[in-house]
């Protein structure tokens, strides 16, 4: 009786390790689907990054041109390398649902 | 002193987007992956030593061109079995591939037929590669400001010390 509760079990086990090996080549593979588009994403991002700079820039230099001493499209920071800017500071000047879609749109995969 | 944010214009960010759904790109992904390598591996490696996308506007522009001529090569050769496949993915939920495998062997011997492209093996797109390109790697891609100089080194002979440590209790 035992034996065969064991027998059984152990056939249990032995199927469950088999499926999660073939669960996990199936993960690499869409994994993978994921790392040959990353090129194309980062690209999109970086530009829609990029356009929405230069937008909000143009934008500052028409709002505050009557205002003394601003200097339009002063940096925050001393250094004078590439700092990625926070989702506020780009979408401000666009409607809140966008940057709530930005920020918690997309949460994890699967 | 702070500094003025340097941001490219308009035209020169101006390029032929892809206008294709996340399904289309996901069912393409793998021969995408084999075939459009170069300018993909180029523009990241570009973008991972720079360290700032306004240096690599011109690869992401190759990367663009590549998957346009993949896309139109697909098009021209097999439409109709890739249709179907995207299709079904584009079905199933989280748009699982294993739902579609026997579109997706319709669609790998067409394209193996017509263009020759064979579909990459598990594995061989996660496969650390080293690229080569005629941009030289940048010096002080953080801008950090120069490095002070060393200790000099100690002159005269150097004794151990007369009570020991002096660490907490240790007299040792």
């Amino acid at each position: 009786m035992f034996g065969i509760g064991i027998g059984l079990m152990m056939f249990g086990y032995w199927r469950l390790f088999k499926w999660n090996r073939e669960r996990r080549r199936l993960q690499i593979e869409e994994m993978e689907a994921r790392i040959a588009l990353m090129p194309l994403l980062q690209a999109e991002h970086d530009r829609r990054t990029l356009r929405m700079l230069r937008e909000n820039l143009e934008e500052e230099a028409v709002l505050m041109k009557d205002v003394p001493g601003w200097k339009v499209g002063e940096s925050v920071f001393h250094t004078d390398r590439w700092v990625t800017p926070l989702s506020e500071e780009l979408f401000n000047l666009h409607p809140r649902e966008e940057l709530l879609h930005k920020r918690f749109g997309f949460l994890w995969y699967v | 002193m702070p500094t003025t944010l340097e941001v490219p214009a308009l035209h020169e960010l101006n390029v032929d987007e892809i206008k294709v759904s996340s399904a289309v790109l996901k069912a393409a992904a793998h021969h995408y992956g084999s075939q459009c390598d170069k300018p993909n591996k180029e523009f990241m490696l570009c973008r991972w030593e720079e360290k700032d996308p306004r240096k690599c506007l011109e690869e992401g522009r190759k990367v663009n061109e590549c998957a346009l001529n993949f896309f139109r090569q697909i098009k021209g050769n097999c439409a109709e079995s890739f249709t179907e496949y995207w299709t079904c993915l584009d079905y199933s939920g989280m748009t699982e591939l294993r739902r579609c495998r026997q579109q997706q062997q319709v669609f790998d011997s067409c394209v193996l037929d017509k263009l020759g492209w064979e579909r990459p093996d598990l594995g061989e797109l996660s496969k650390v590669t080293k690229v080569s390109t005629p941009r030289a790697l940048p010096e002080n891609p953080y801008h950090s400001r120069a490095r002070p100089e060393p200790n000099p080194v100690i002159e005269g002979k150097l004794e151990p010390s007369k009570y020991g440590s002096r660490l907490f209790f240790w007299n040792w």
